[in-house]
């Protein structure tokens, strides 16, 4: 029966199925409190000097504050009570545009053109309530096991109504907002170089990869000498690969000067694409054996058995059904790869991570969030459409 | 017609199969037995060059097979094993269509086939045709096993334990309908297994191997009567063999007249004309070991036979049975 009521749809209104769902009342109480007791935003006379905090209701628009705090805890309330796991999702998700509004609109209210020095950043208050409403949403969607197009479109859907309110100029008041105005050529800069180095230490990382995890799972000698050796990349600490790469490549070039002239220095993109790949290599290696150790070797024979060559049993059989899992080994690197590009700026390799560390250089927190904010974006887009993408190609009908 | 000559495999210095010469006649079902590790696998498998042989030669119609390319040999023959191999993200249709794609039949006539096979196993197309494997049976899995092998029609068969891993009923209803699809079509079949009982079932001869030699081949009626002394008297067990010669033959051949009023029918029920009891009678394609653990279990020494009908045709004596049983 308490299952019944927790998933019908149709379900009346029950405070015991309410109290069962602790997920649901703890994101409650996460919005509830970062709406309320905590403060919202948090007014700065300079970038540097520390804040005063503000909660919803102590804004100076009153109409603006209470309404906002009410108007999220509303949206809290219903993803909370209906039954619809789609309702849910939909109220959280008008909480999050809201809470983005209410904290842009409240914003404009505190700058006032006699402090031109004046921010207004992002309090705890906001953070909270973002986490609650997001962690709503995220665990409706879950539970509607939502099919991978769906899903993809739904990111896509999410971007795009964050990338619209952030142009609309609503948000301009906003500090982060206006660390971007001053940085934005070197924010996009740093976007694309972060996105090059994802993606050029992927592919080779998968051009390499993927065959040796197959000489890997055919052989058991390669696997014995293999995986030892890529543990040990796996668990060097990444600012000491850095340093040791730039130490190898200085002492590569020492021996052939040529090499710069083909774009390999001891510092920057070189050294940081050579540490991500080799990075990637122990989850790509490791899944691809998995993925064709999981398939079935009396089906391979059967295949063998029937007339099937070497190749087509290869693509016809081995690869589609090892795929989930060599693309589930893809997906952690990818997520892998987007956090550690961040710390190849380190090393001068560019990359969200600049923006990072000047910002803490500058104690300038909302660079540091202009540089943080989208990497931890980048890396839920790419494990959402990487787990979409492992259900696409799931061909093992289950 | 399939020819072993001299057949020998060697796996470090250990002859796996020692010296084997076999002739399959077209048509024809030839059960290989033996302990596990006696080469019968091994033997099956170099027939279609899963393994290759270290000496001797395999001829199918007279080509030596060492001489075809191993891709078109095995497109040529069937092969089921009894991990049934089924691709798990195919459907069942897609399955058996595995060898005629390979082959490159037409679309339509490949949809054909398959059609025809799922009737032929008795799996119902509409219903199963785009089911996946996991979504079936064991039984209705290792059937779909079965068609696949036979999708491109090949004259041969090679089939490893391939109804082992069943449940005896399931195993029992699916030997009876390959036995008569294989008999139809007059496929060649080579069936290793391990099952005596399978072996006497299914196969026109019995080969017994031991250590990778063939030690006796016989009709499964005249191993049962003049076993080898020695190892295939002791895997055949000779215990229960009068069973195992009734189970060969079916009750038709003894069936004789009855004398009138000997036998009554009443409401379908058949009824002793003496002592008017109803009494279970003998069907058409009994077998003799039925009708005897029948006629123990009444303690009697006949019973009615009936046609297709259920109508009374005559009686069946014990002695009759008896004398199929005896040496």
């Amino acid at each position: 029966m308490i299952v019944g009521a927790l998933t019908h749809p149709g379900a009346p209104f029950s405070m015991n199925r309410l109290l069962r769902d602790r997920v649901g009342l703890l994101c409650f109480a996460f919005v509830a409190i970062g709406t309320v007791a905590l403060p919202f935003l948090a007014f700065q006379p300079n970038r540097i000097l520390s804040g005063v905090g503000y909660r919803l209701w102590q804004l100076p628009d009153m109409w603006l504050g209470a309404g906002s705090a009410l108007l999220l805890i509303a949206c809290g309330t219903v993803s909370l009570t209906v039954p619809d796991q789609r309702l849910k999702a939909l109220a959280a998700s008008v909480g999050l545009v809201a809470l983005l509004l209410s904290a842009s609109l409240a914003a404009s209210t505190l700058i006032t053109p006699d402090k031109p020095l004046a921010r207004v950043s992002l309090g705890s208050g906001f953070w909270i309530a973002l986490f609650g409403l997001g962690l709503l949403v995220t665990n409706a969607l879950v539970r509607l096991r939502v099919r991978p197009l769906v899903r993809i479109a739904l990111v896509v859907l999410a971007l795009a109504i964050l990338l619209g309110i952030l142009g609309s100029g609503v948000a301009r008041n906003l500090s982060i907002m206006r660390e971007y105005r001053t940085n934005h050529d070197v924010f996009w800069t740093a976007l694309g170089w972060h996105l090059v180095l994802v993606a050029g230490s992927l592919i080779p990382a998968l051009a390499i990869g993927l065959p040796l995890g197959r000489l890997g799972f055919q052989s058991r000698r390669v696997r014995r000498v293999l995986i030892p050796v890529l543990n040990i990349f796996q668990t060097t600490p990444s600012i000491a690969l850095f340093g040791i790469l730039i130490a190898v490549l200085a002492g590569l070039i020492a021996a052939w000067p040529g090499l710069t002239r083909i774009g390999i220095h001891g510092i920057g993109s070189a050294p940081a694409l050579i540490a991500l790949v080799l990075y990637s290599l122990l989850p790509i290696v490791t899944n691809t054996i998995a993925g064709f150790t999981g398939v079935d070797p009396a089906m391979v024979e059967a295949a063998r058995g029937m007339g099937m060559t070497r190749r087509q049993r290869l693509f016809q059989l081995e690869i589609p059904l090892a795929l989930p899992v060599i693309l589930t080994g893809v997906r952690i690197v990818l997520v892998q790869n987007i956090g550690l590009a961040a710390v190849a700026a380190l090393i001068g390799a560019g990359g969200l991570g600049t923006l990072v560390f000047r910002g803490m250089g500058q104690t300038a927190m909302d660079l540091v969030l202009l540089g943080a904010g989208p990497i931890i974006i980048l890396a839920l887009v790419a494990t959402v459409l990487m787990d979409a993408l492992v259900d696409a190609v799931d061909s093992r009908k289950r | 017609m399939i020819t072993l000559q001299n057949l020998t495999k060697i796996y470090g210095g250990v002859k796996a199969v020692n010296d084997v010469s076999l002739t399959i006649p077209d048509g024809e079902l030839w059960a290989l037995v033996g302990t596990s590790g006696c080469g019968k696998s091994t033997t099956l498998r170099m027939v279609n060059r899963l393994i290759e042989p270290s000496s001797g030669s395999i001829q199918i119609d007279g080509v030596d097979v060492m001489a075809m390319n191993p891709q078109a040999l095995r497109l040529g023959i069937g092969y089921v094993i009894q991990g049934i191999g089924l691709f798990p993200h195919r459907t069942i249709a897609e399955n058996i269509a595995t060898v005629p794609r390979l082959l490159g039949w037409k679309r339509g006539r490949i949809a054909e086939r398959v059609d025809e096979l799922l009737h032929l196993f008795s799996l119902a197309p509409g219903e199963f045709a785009r089911k996946y494997p996991h979504q079936l049976s064991g039984g209705q899995q290792q059937r779909v096993g079965v068609a696949r092998a036979l999708a491109a029609e090949p004259p041969i068969l090679l089939m490893d334990e391939p109804f082992g891993a069943l449940d005896p009923i399931t195993r029992a209803r699916l030997q009876m309908e390959f036995a008569q699809i294989q008999k139809r079509q007059k496929i060649t079949v080579i069936f290793v297994t391990h099952d005596m009982d399978e072996a006497f079932l299914l196969g026109d001869r019995i080969a017994v191997m031991d250590k990778g030699r063939v030690l006796q081949v016989e009709t499964p009626e005249n191993l049962l009567r003049r076993p080898q002394p020695g190892f295939v008297s002791d895997f055949i067990g000779l215990d229960d063999r009068v069973i195992r010669l009734l189970s060969l033959r079916t009750v038709d051949e003894a069936v004789r007249p009855a004398a009138p009023g000997r036998w009554r029918e009443a409401d379908g029920a058949i009824l002793d004309g003496t002592t008017g009891k109803p009494v279970a009678p003998v069907r058409p394609g009994d077998t003799m070991r039925e009708a005897a653990s029948r006629i123990i279990w009444e303690n009697t020494d006949v019973l009615p036979a009936v046609d297709a009908g259920g109508h009374v045709v005559g009686e069946v004596l014990a002695s009759q049975i008896w004398a199929q049983g005896s040496r």
